[in-house]
């Protein structure tokens, strides 16, 4: 288990490295200077500009600004934001919570609603009901996630108005004792979280199905029935453990699909989350900010997928003594 | 294509397509055009609208028409009149009623004609997006599989890592940097989404770099190149063709995404995703303008999910 842990850390580093250096080379081939986007329009002499070329350091060469940005970021600065005015770190420390709670949430409800469609296609295959989920997940998996969250504030929030609409509390909520904080904000979460977990729940169940299939065929299930196992017991009990290890694998994969869906998700419910600050960044040209986003937004996922690499160790005792 | 899904989805993909082609002949309003931003706003669909038509061919609109004893007409827009004299009325069916199927946006601009010529930005970017990914993640896969060694690990090292990288989050950011046109965003999708292909043709690679064939190529003299594009490459077609229909969908829902952002095609281009990000402000009043663009969507991406089947299955 420290061995996998261990491996996916120094895996993260060299890709890090690498997105680091990837985004920086992209900024730097962009047409157009920074100073452009500060000075904007307005036609300013060519010695003002020098001076804020100088104070900026942007009149070092790339590899010099490059070699600084990073020994800086390592020490977890990672520069300053020109729209807000603050440490990048602060920016993106404030909006990290909101962003991974709202993923957790979505992530919860992608598997339980996905194991719950996959398991009712195998208790009652083809029957009216497995019919229309599957077309459902279909559907939901083809649809842009910014368009299903438009849809379901209009259809669950205005026309039958049981969610809220959008923001990320309610508005004398700062007032409140922090349970009722919590769960408000958990109420809040709730709409942006079901379009983001819905929307892939019928990739995993078909992940599920195919699973459940499989391992309902093998010997121990037999043995378990043959002991006079309920089908219900060897659902849960013995043939579910044994095909939850390619869901798990499924949903590290989709995970940066899942955190890109934050993104568009976040900007359509106004979530003050990762996404939304990058998207607003990127607006206002702040690329320092811009570039710490995909840094940590690519962090997410390597750290989602050592969780989904443990959670498989965890659940198939063959994978726990391989580093 | 066998099956009623896949064919389904042929059906589909190709009525979008003959559509978007076929849409400068189409008998379809200027999808730019405001002619009327009082009487034409937010017209849910289906919805009839009284005109007049003039004598060189134009249509006045308006919410109530009158026609006076001299043969002239008077027009209301909201509370006020306006009189059209005679002569200036067409001589034959001078009074109209154009039917906007769709329903029109918040600048009077019909919906249905904008989704025709939004499919053509919306497809094309999605079909060249799709071509670059499986053509770059070809090449990729062919290379890493039939090299192996060094070049084997350094390649799906750097798939592995691309693959990890919240794809929106580099796209907006890129998106931002350089100045989006239907080029720079096909490109920019195209070289994001490549890994999947090449993760499966590498895999048909080394599975055909161990058999008989490839060795007696080999043994004939024939170059590497000739090798992957003659002998191995015909083997990835299935996993090529599965992977194109595949992508296809996807590259539609991602430059939806940054269409509906505000990083996609420029105006007066408007793709699938811009008219989306147009009917956001309005959804609460007029939902038929978010609501078409996203069906449409909804539809290319299934019939591309069908369209894969299909492929799987065997053609």
């Amino acid at each position: 288990m420290a061995g996998l842990i261990l491996r996916r850390v120094l895996f993260s580093i060299p890709l890090l490295l690498g997105v680091s250096t990837l985004t920086f080379l992209l900024v730097e081939a962009a047409p157009g200077k920074p100073v452009d986007y500060l000075l904007g329009d307005h036609p300013v002499p060519p010695e003002t500009r020098a001076r804020i070329e100088a104070a900026y350091g942007l009149d070092r060469p790339a590899w010099a600004r490059y070699a600084t940005w990073m020994g800086r970021a390592v020490t977890g600065d990672l520069g300053w934001s020109l729209s807000r005015s603050r440490p990048v770190t602060r920016v993106l420390a404030d909006a990290l919570p909101a962003t991974v709670g709202l993923a957790a949430l979505a992530l919860a409800i992608q598997l339980v609603a996905g194991v719950a469609l996959g398991a009712l296609h195998v208790a009652r295959p083809r029957g009216a009901a497995d019919h229309t989920l599957t077309f459902l997940g279909l559907a939901a998996a083809s649809a842009p996630p910014f368009w299903l969250g438009l849809m379901a504030i209009l259809l669950f929030a205005v026309v039958v108005p049981i969610f809220p609409p959008s923001s990320s509390h309610a508005i004398d909520a700062s007032s409140w004792p922090l349970p009722a904080r919590i769960a408000d904000a958990l109420w809040h979460a709730s709409l942006p979280a079901l379009v983001l977990g819905l929307g892939s729940a019928g990739i995993v169940a078909r992940f599920v199905r195919a699973g459940l299939l499989r391992s309902l065929g093998q010997g121990f299930v037999v043995a378990a029935r043959a002991r006079g196992g309920t089908p219900a017991r060897i659902l849960v009990a013995h043939a579910g453990p044994a095909a939850a290890g390619p869901v798990i694998t499924l949903v590290g994969l989709q995970l940066p699909m899942l955190v890109s869906g934050a993104l568009v998700i976040e900007v359509v419910f106004g979530w003050p989350g990762m996404g939304r600050v990058a998207y607003d960044a990127v607006m206002a040209q702040d690329l320092p900010v811009a570039l710490a986003a995909v840094l940590l937004a690519t962090f997410l996922v390597v750290l989602g997928s050592l969780g989904a690499d443990l959670a498989q160790a965890a659940l198939d005792p063959r994978l726990r003594g391989r580093g | 294509m066998r099956g009623f899904g896949p064919r389904l989805g042929l059906a589909i993909l190709a009525a979008f397509c003959l559509l978007a082609l076929a849409a400068p002949l189409l008998p379809l309003r200027d999808p730019a055009a405001q002619p009327d931003g009082l009487v034409l706003r937010s017209l849910p669909p289906w919805t009839r609208v009284d005109a007049v038509r003039l004598r060189d061919g134009s249509l006045r609109y308006a919410h109530e028409v009158r026609v006076e004893a001299d043969g002239g007409r008077s027009l209301r827009r909201g509370d006020a009149w306006t009189r059209i004299a005679p002569e200036a009325v067409a001589q034959d069916h001078p009074d109209a009623h154009p039917l906007f199927v769709l329903g029109t946006d918040a600048y009077g601009r019909d919906l249905a004609s904008r989704l025709v010529w939004g499919a053509r930005v919306s497809l094309a970017a999605g079909i060249l997006a799709a071509a670059m990914a499986v053509a770059l993640g070809g090449v990729i896969g062919l290379t890493a599989g039939l090299a192996g060694g060094a070049v084997d690990e350094t390649l799906m090292r750097i798939t592995d890592a691309a693959l990890s990288i919240p794809r929106l989050f580099l796209l907006v950011l890129l998106a931002a940097l350089f100045r989006p046109s239907l080029g720079t965003i096909v490109l920019l999708i195209g070289s994001t989404t490549w890994m999947p292909a090449a993760r499966l043709v590498r895999a048909e690679a080394q599975s055909a770099r161990a058999r008989d064939f490839v060795a007696a190529a080999r043994a004939l003299g024939c170059s590497p190149l000739r090798i992957a594009a003659r002998h191995v490459l015909p083997h990835a077609t299935t996993v090529l063709g599965v992977e194109a229909a595949l992508r296809l969908g996807q590259s539609v829902l991602v430059e939806a995404s940054l269409s509906f952002l505000g990083l996609g095609v420029p105006p007066p281009l408007a793709s699938w995703g811009s008219l989306i990000a147009d009917g956001r402000d309005r959804i609460l009043d007029a939902w038929w303008i978010a609501a078409w663009p996203g069906i449409a969507i909804v539809l290319v991406v299934v019939a591309a999910s069908l369209v894969a089947d299909g492929v799987r299955e065997g053609l």
